[in-house]
């Protein structure tokens, strides 16, 4: 495969989701953070490769695609060895509605740039952790009854490649991890497997 | 005379479409599973719901029998209800019944029939980029946009910090603006007669029922005059038609 660039943010919860996706499948990659403090996905060089202006991103031949979700799709298509999904289409399904109630039920209602244009609406940030706090009640219910050693049974999915990013933040935002004994007890497997290692924010070459 | 006679005829008109759209639309406050092979749990306002309907549509699946659509009056709260939670674990629609099992999420529950039935209307491009590219698309309405404007956010402005009709408003335009100029932008790059050149996507399927709640929230889509013109084109299609939200 051409060679791979990935913009990045150290502790972008996307950006990591995305991560741990190229090292769980091997993938080569070239490592290109983007400074959201210093609104550098807003510049110029950025800004004209992804006009979404957010990341992750990821760039091969000089052509970009952004969202996570488009990527981790992508990346699974053209490297099927570690399938981040069942091979059955029902099962498929499921697991792509557990992640879903992350990518969009979670994650978008707590992000950077929500969260400074809601605080400049109403002014409060304790919203963020409620957020999660919600959507974890609803994640934690939905995989308790489909979990084994993962969330969807024994397998790695992208239940598992969503789910650490999301807890990163629920960590940072004080949520009460004790009342989601099933999403702790995978969180913490998956912190020990390798691709997730690796794709911790504190291992990344902008972290603070 | 003559205009008792046009205003009986128009009663009688509108009945008959009652009628015709109750035998379809079943109200319940508790739900039960149905004999059904497909069923539906949907909202006229929601616009997750009015996807998954075009999705139906476009698959040619609703001329079947045995589909049937089950309202979940979201502003009544049904979703909350614990017989809904055994049928949604997130207490979200639309959730589809099939056969028996219970799948939610748009996107999930839009690509599961796409991979059932991959002829008819195929929601995404053959080739694994382009494929990528349209759900790049489809994510800056699914992931990005909605969520943050969405009943249950809405409804948190006010529990949780007292926010007026005015501010939930104004939240609520920011985020479709925001969200639509990025879309204008991209769709300067993508397209031709829909979203993506002249064949229909998954992306022209999120647009439309994002682009009801906008009107709904008085926003003019003649800013975004690349949106506004698909939009349109969107709109003459039958399927997208058929299963407006005026008509549930």
């Amino acid at each position: 495969m051409a060679e791979l660039i990935f913009y990045s943010y150290w502790r972008s919860s996307c950006s990591y989701r995305v991560n741990i996706a190229l090292n769980f499948k091997g993938i080569d990659f070239e490592y290109r953070n983007i400074n959201l403090l210093e609104g550098a996905q807003r510049g110029e060089e950025y800004g004209e490769k992804n006009p979404n202006l957010t990341v992750p991103c990821i760039e091969i031949d000089g052509k970009f695609l952004g969202q996570s979700a488009a990527i981790i799709d992508y990346l699974d298509d053209i490297h099927p060895d570690n399938p981040i999904y069942p091979s059955d289409s029902f099962e498929k399904a499921k697991v792509k509605e557990l992640a879903l109630m992350i990518i969009a039920d979670i994650q978008p209602l707590q992000n950077f740039r929500i969260v400074k244009r809601l605080t400049e609406f109403i002014g409060k940030e304790e919203y963020i952790r409620g957020i999660i706090d919600e959507g974890f009640h609803r994640v934690e219910k939905a995989i308790s009854k489909t979990a084994g050693e993962y969330c969807y049974g024994d397998q790695i999915t992208l239940v598992d490649i969503c789910l650490v990013p999301q807890v990163y933040n629920a960590v940072r935002y004080e949520v009460d991890m004790s009342q989601f004994p099933t999403i702790s007890r995978i969180n913490e497997t998956l912190l020990t497997h390798p691709a997730f290692i690796a794709a911790h924010p504190s291992n990344q070459p902008d972290a603070a | 005379m003559q205009l008792i006679l046009l205003l009986f005829k128009l009663l009688i008109a509108n009945i008959a479409v009652g009628v015709s759209r109750s035998t379809m639309c079943v109200c319940y406050s508790t739900y039960q599973k149905s004999n059904s092979s497909m069923v539906l749990y949907h909202y006229k306002e929601s616009s997750c719901s009015y996807r998954v309907r075009i999705a139906l549509a476009l698959k040619d699946l609703i001329k079947d029998r045995d589909y049937q659509l089950k309202v979940v009056n979201l502003h009544k709260k049904d979703n909350l209800t614990s017989s809904f939670s055994d049928i949604s674990a997130g207490q979200k629609i639309p959730v589809l019944q099939v056969d028996g099992k219970f799948l939610g999420q748009t996107t999930a529950i839009m690509e599961y029939l796409d991979e059932q039935f991959p002829q008819v209307n195929p929601f995404y491009p053959q080739d694994s980029w382009e494929r990528a590219k349209v759900k790049e698309f489809v994510h800056m309405i699914v992931s990005d946009l909605q969520p943050n404007q969405n009943l249950t956010v809405v409804r948190n402005l006010g529990k949780h910090f007292n926010a007026g009709t005015d501010l939930k408003r104004s939240w609520i335009k920011f985020v479709i603006e925001n969200g639509f100029s990025k879309i204008e932008k991209s769709l300067e790059k993508t397209s031709g007669r829909y979203c993506f050149g002249n064949t229909l996507t998954m992306a022209d399927i999120c647009l439309v029922p994002q682009a009801v709640n906008a009107v709904r929230s008085e926003i003019d889509l003649n800013n975004y005059p690349k949106l506004s013109k698909i939009v349109q084109n969107l709109e003459l299609i039958p399927e997208f038609e058929t299963t407006h939200p005026r008509y549930f």
